[in-house]
C-alpha cells in the first residue's frame, strides 16, 4: 500500500524539463504584464490629462494675479508720487500768496 | 428703432462728460498739449477718486515722516488736477489759455479768496474756492508768471493753512513760481 503510494508520488514528482523556450515564454509574459494595454493607457490618460490641464490653468491664473498685483503696486506708487507733487505745487503757490499778503499788510517787516 | 439706437449711443457717449460736470468743484481743464510741447518743464497730474485711493493705499508720508499731517490734509480730497508749464522765454502762453479756466470760476458758488499781483515781475496768483454752505467743494489756484503757468484744481475740502504748512516737505522737485520781488514790487489784495 505504502509502496504504491510512494511510487505514485515519485511519478508525480519526477523531473521534467521545462523546454527550450521556457525562458522566452517567461520574458514574453513579463513584458505583456508590464506594458499597459490600450484600454489601460486610455484610463491613465483620462485621469492625468484633466489634472495636468487644471494645474496649468491654476498656475496661469496665479501668474496673471501676481502680474496684476505688481502692476497695481506700480500704479499706486506712481499715483502717490503724483499726489505728493500736486500737493507740493499747491502748497508752494499758497505760500507765495501768503508771503505776498503778509508783505502787503506789513511792508516794513 | 434706429433712432433709438443712435439716441442710446449718444447718451452713453455723453455720460462721462455729464459725470464730470456733475462733480462739484471739478473744473474742465482745457487741452494744454500745445503748451506742453513748448514748455521746458511740464507737469500734468490728474488724480481722480480711484487713483487717489490707490495713492493712499501705499501710505502717504512727507520727508519728515509726518504722514499724519499729510493724511489730515488729503482726507477730504476727492480729486486733484494740476497743469504746470515752465517756459524758457516769456510770453509763450496766451491769456486765452487762462481765460478758459477763469470763465468757469465765474459760475455760482466759486469765490475768489486771495489774489496777488506782482506788477514788477508780472506774477499773478489767484485762489478761488467753491463753497456749499460751510463746506468747501473745491479749490482752484491759477498762478501765471511770464515764464510759467500753473493751474491747480482740488476737488473736495482741504485746509489751505495746513497745506501751506507742508511746503517743502514732500520730497519732490519743485517747479513752483518764484516770487522773489522786493516787498515794494508786490501788490497783494486779499478778500474773504
Amino acid at each position: 500500500m505504502s509502496d504504491e503510494f510512494e511510487k505514485a508520488l515519485q511519478r508525480a514528482l519526477r523531473h521534467q524539463s521545462p523546454g527550450e523556450d521556457f525562458s522566452n515564454r517567461v520574458i514574453t509574459q513579463l513584458d505583456s504584464a508590464a506594458a499597459p494595454t490600450p484600454a489601460r493607457q486610455r484610463v491613465l490618460r483620462s485621469r492625468w490629462l484633466p489634472a495636468a490641464l487644471a494645474a496649468c490653468i491654476i498656475a496661469a491664473i496665479g501668474l496673471v494675479q501676481l502680474r496684476q498685483r505688481a502692476l497695481d503696486a506700480e500704479r499706486a506708487t506712481q499715483a502717490r508720487t503724483q499726489l505728493m507733487q500736486a500737493l507740493s505745487i499747491a502748497s508752494d503757490n499758497i505760500n507765495i500768496v501768503r508771503t505776498a499778503v503778509a508783505r502787503a499788510e506789513n511792508p516794513n517787516s | 428703432m434706429r433712432l433709438r439706437s443712435i439716441a442710446l449711443i449718444c447718451a452713453l457717449l455723453a455720460l462721462p462728460t455729464l459725470a464730470c460736470a456733475a462733480e462739484p468743484g471739478r473744473l474742465q481743464l482745457p487741452d494744454f498739449s500745445a503748451l506742453s510741447k513748448k514748455a521746458a518743464q511740464s507737469v500734468d497730474i490728474s488724480l481722480d477718486p480711484s487713483l487717489l485711493n490707490l495713492a493712499k493705499s501705499v501710505g502717504i508720508s512727507d520727508d519728515s515722516g509726518n504722514g499724519a499731517a499729510v493724511n489730515g490734509v488729503i482726507q477730504g480730497i476727492r480729486g486733484i488736477y494740476v497743469r504746470s508749464y515752465s517756459f524758457d522765454n516769456p510770453g509763450e502762453y496766451s491769456k486765452a489759455d487762462v481765460k478758459a479756466v477763469e470763465a468757469q470760476l465765474l459760475a455760482p458758488g466759486w469765490q475768489p479768496i486771495v489774489s496777488t499781483h506782482d506788477l514788477k515781475q508780472g506774477n499773478n496768483v489767484d485762489i478761488y474756492i467753491l463753497r456749499n454752505g460751510n463746506r468747501t467743494d473745491g479749490v482752484a489756484i491759477i498762478a501765471a508768471a511770464p515764464r510759467q503757468l500753473t493751474i491747480v484744481n482740488i476737488v473736495g475740502s482741504i485746509d489751505l493753512a495746513k497745506l501751506a504748512q507742508l511746503q517743502g516737505q514732500f520730497g519732490v522737485p519743485r517747479i513752483g513760481l518764484s516770487l522773489h520781488g522786493t516787498p515794494d514790487s508786490s501788490a497783494a489784495t486779499a478778500s474773504h
